[in-house]
């Protein structure tokens, strides 16, 4: 039996509706509650469903950037609690916003460099700083720009280089597609495909379309209002769909057209 | 039923550095009716040329190129029309959905109130009268409880209510034209899908037209029937839209509908194209960069309009077929 | 990257006309002795009181020292003693708002009525009255502006260090495993220098002013040495007779601050401008 990568029991997280005075949190929201679910090395797992539906809180979540209310998180068998400073974490995420989640004034050289290990020499890192692009299919040039001068596809593309120069056991990518115009969408699939296959990633993504995420994923769990409420492989969720809601999603990505 | 005809419609920007054409002579003919959708990239100029088809271009920008309007309440060139002209005809005869809905809703006012006050605007009513008709609005949006979006804040109703918030204030003055920007990209798959069933039932229970800029070649399969391709500022192929999608000519068009396809027959599609960037040729054709079909001929020329049979119209050296 | 900068100052026009307003107190500040053939030491007792002449443009003071002169001595004292205060207030308020801001939690509230208690002291009474304990120093005095003129920075920044710490790209920085030093230095650092920048202007003007004050009550600068809150003091006793004791100096500090002011202005509107 292969052991499971990420294993989630019960996962519950939200936030404070008016916190108190004191710092003490009143009338605390959920907004995913009582999610379980497993991950194999090397597996894509799709995470769909309507927007407000939990779906980027879940992401945030397993990355750590919001601290679980109750529910234990296990990577490769061990709790996950709050990540050790100064390392980069195994679990990186790539935000929705990839202008916003980088630092305007950075240049897209140093901005991958962050990620890289801290005691490479100015030689060592240039070259790990290029790898990184190239395997995001980025020209070198690109080094010395700022991210104000560059598209929103290449942006991604830079937020997922650095991603991937943290040396990420597991990659989440935040609605990857949903701003994009069609063809960068389809390229950018076939980036990760391409990714998946030589650098054996484990792969999370979130979507509100199934249609997007249809020839990545191996399995799609459909997240509605804050719960999980399906969780198959693709072949079996997408011809035999259990609840109305997979049902009314099958149906909006149109696929007998 | 109102007819809107644009001859050479181009959009400049000027600035320090020079002069940036962003629409580059556009030609269209929107019959009564039509449901035209743009298609594009961002950065084709799509949403451009729509904000200067209402005149409301950013500051620096330029339009030249004329616009005309033909319907019962106003008949005429809108292409230099003083403030007046401009602000009857916004609303009431041409309406407009923007793409950043949030930003285009009040936040400090209940819907009810932005909205009664639109209606206000365009037409005198008495006070039962405006009740009724703001009412009357939300549902033909598609709200089953109308009271509750109307006492409710922009901020408390969700990506797919909010679109069509907006997209109410836009029909409140009974427009006889309709311009959507990119009324998908925020919203999910389901409301996407309810949004589109919305826009064909309006359409064929008042005649509406209306045009739609979008990149997903969904919503232009599922609504429109005329289809125009921009690409860089120019419009590069057009016609109706299914028959176009079955059968491009233009290799950008035929590039987008095998992508389209290929994700619809869960195929991979690799693009050797590659990205669309700023810098367009200066002279020839635009698309070059990205082109297989290129030779030399393509780098010194601007392609030729050609017209085909079925109202089809394109503009390409080598079109492939 | 430096004509980023320098290109749109000049572009503004409260930059520009800030600018001309306070850069011939600059010169003057640099050049002191060239400018004048007086001393600002000399006593003429024969010619107490003088008003302006050829030979002495702005007159005389009691000594019989030459007014210009000692305006023009007193220039590089007022504005050196200003500009210093005001960067180690500046560095003091943006230590202060950004590990404030930054950090959150116990410190963050700690830090910030600290702040608060400062700024509800009556400023110029407390300064005056350490001042008036210490009153020989004018090195001490210089403490004291300092001590109580960090707040406003302090508040500005620990605002915009709060803004820019809930920014995606700090957290996704956060998640690379980036220090907290380096997060500093990089990431919220070059955020907030926009409003270091325009408050560190402004507070230059706000210690001229409040030096000038001390001075002018004989409690900063000690005679014989002049400044322009000394001059200021000169002219107490006569202030309609003896016009150009003070009003001199008073225009000079009017000027200045308003060429800083109309500075500090422009690059508000700089920086707001860029984050749009």
């Amino acid at each position: 039996m292969v052991e499971s990568l990420l294993s989630v029991e019960n996962l519950t997280a939200g936030y404070p509706c008016t916190p108190g005075l004191i710092g003490k949190r009143q009338n605390y929201r959920p907004v995913i509650s009582g999610i379980s679910f497993a991950i194999n090395p090397g597996e894509t797992v799709a995470f769909v469903g309507p927007s407000g539906g939990g779906k980027t809180s879940l992401a945030m979540a397993l990355a750590g950037f919001l601290k679980p209310e109750s529910g234990i998180i296990r990577f490769r068998g061990e709790k996950l609690d709050d990540q050790a400073r100064g390392a980069p974490r195994k679990i990186q995420l790539i935000f929705q916003d990839a202008g916003g989640a980088l630092n305007p004034h950075l240049n897209i050289g140093a901005a991958i460099a962050e990620a890289c290990a801290k005691n490479l020499s100015k030689r060592e890192c240039l070259d790990q700083v290029m790898h990184f692009l190239q395997m995001v299919e980025l020209s070198a040039e690109l080094i010395e720009r700022y991210p104000a001068q560059l598209s929103g596809g290449q942006k991604q593309r830079v937020c997922i280089a650095r991603a991937l120069a943290a040396k990420p056991e597991l990659l989440i990518l935040d609605e990857p597609f949903s701003a994009q115009d069609l063809l960068i969408q389809v390229q950018l699939t076939d980036l990760l495909r391409h990714l998946k296959s030589t650098q054996k990633l484990t792969l999370i993504l979130i979507a509100h379309d199934l249609l997007t995420v249809r020839s990545l994923a191996d399995r799609v769990g459909i997240i509605a209002r804050g719960h999980l409420i399906e969780y198959e492989p693709t072949a079996v969720l997408f011809s035999q769909p259990r609840t109305a809601l997979t049902r009314a999603l099958l149906e909006a990505a149109e696929l007998d057209v | 039923m109102a007819l809107l005809e644009i001859k050479n419609l181009t959009v400049l920007r000027e600035s320090e550095t020079g002069q940036k054409t962003l629409v580059s002579a556009i030609s269209l003919h929107l019959p009564p009716g039509a449901k035209l959708a743009i298609c594009g990239e961002s950065g084709s100029g799509k949403t451009m040329l729509c904000r200067a088809l209402v005149r409301l271009l950013p500051r620096g920008f330029r339009l030249t190129g004329e616009i005309r309007l033909e319907s019962g309440r106003f008949s005429g060139k809108i292409d230099h029309a003083d403030q007046q002209v401009l602000e009857f005809i916004r609303g009431r005869i041409i309406g407009f959905v923007f793409q950043d809905i949030p930003a285009s809703l009040n936040p400090v006012l209940k819907c009810g109130r932005q909205l009664s006050d639109v209606i206000a605007t365009t037409q005198t009513l008495s006070r039962t009268e405006l009740a009724t008709a703001l009412e009357d609005l939300l549902v033909s949006v598609g709200f089953e409880n109308p009271r509750r979006i109307m006492d409710a804040f922009p901020f408390e109703l969700s990506g797919g209510m909010q679109q069509r918030v907006a997209l109410a204030m836009a029909l409140a003055g009974k427009p006889e034209i309709l311009i959507v920007d990119e009324p998908s990209t925020a919203l999910d798959a389901i409301a996407r899908r309810d949004l589109i069933d919305l826009l064909n039932r309006r359409c064929q229970e008042t005649g509406l037209s209306v045009i739609i800029v979008t990149h997903d070649l969904l919503n232009v399969h599922k609504f429109a029937d005329h289809l125009l391709v921009m690409y860089a500022g120019e419009a590069i192929e057009s016609g109706p839209a299914a028959n176009l999608i079955e059968a491009p000519h233009h290799p950008y068009t035929q590039l987008l509908t095998a992508a389209w396809r290929a994700l619809l027959n869960n195929q991979p599609f690799s693009p050797n194209a590659p990205e669309f960037t700023q810098n367009v040729p200066g002279r020839g054709c635009r698309f070059v960069t990205r082109c297989p079909n290129r030779r030399k001929v393509c780098l010194e020329e601007s392609p030729p309009m050609t017209v085909s049979a079925g109202g089809r119209c394109f503009h390409c050296h080598f079109p492939s077929k | 990257m430096k004509s980023v900068f320098w290109h749109p100052f000049f572009r503004n026009k409260n930059c520009r006309t800030g600018l001309v307003i306070i850069l011939p107190f600059l010169i003057i500040a640099i050049m002191q002795g060239a400018l004048t053939r007086h001393a600002p030491d000399t006593q003429n007792l024969s010619m107490t009181l003088a008003a302006p002449s050829a030979r002495h443009l702005c007159g005389t003071d009691y000594f019989g020292r030459d007014v210009f002169a000692r305006l023009i001595f007193g220039t590089r004292l007022t504005l050196a003693m200003a500009f210093g205060a005001a960067v180690l207030a500046t560095l003091i308020g943006t230590l202060i708002g950004m590990i404030a801001g930054t950090t959150g939690g116990l410190i963050d509230r700690v830090l910030m009525r600290l702040t608060d208690v400062f700024l509800g002291f009556p400023r110029l009474f407390a300064i005056l009255l350490c001042a008036s304990i210490w009153h020989n120093s004018p090195w001490l005095t210089l403490q004291i502006i300092v001590a109580f003129s960090w707040m406003e920075t302090a508040r500005v920044v620990h605002a915009e260090s709060m803004l820019v710490n809930q920014a995606l790209y700090v957290k996704a920085a956060q998640g690379l495993g980036v220090s907290r030093f380096r997060i500093l230095t990089a990431y919220i650092l070059p955020y907030i220098a926009g409003v270091v920048v325009t408050s560190f202007t402004l507070l230059i003007g706000t210690v001229i002013i409040v030096e000038s004050g001390l001075s002018f009550l004989g409690l900063g600068v000690q005679e014989p040495t002049a400044s322009w809150g000394t001059l200021l003091n000169q002219g107490r006793q006569d202030p309609v007779g003896a016009w150009w004791l003070s009003a001199f100096a008073g225009a000079c500090i009017v000027l200045t601050v308003t060429g800083l002011n109309l500075i500090g202005d422009g690059l508000k509107q700089l920086f707001e401008e860029r984050r749009m």
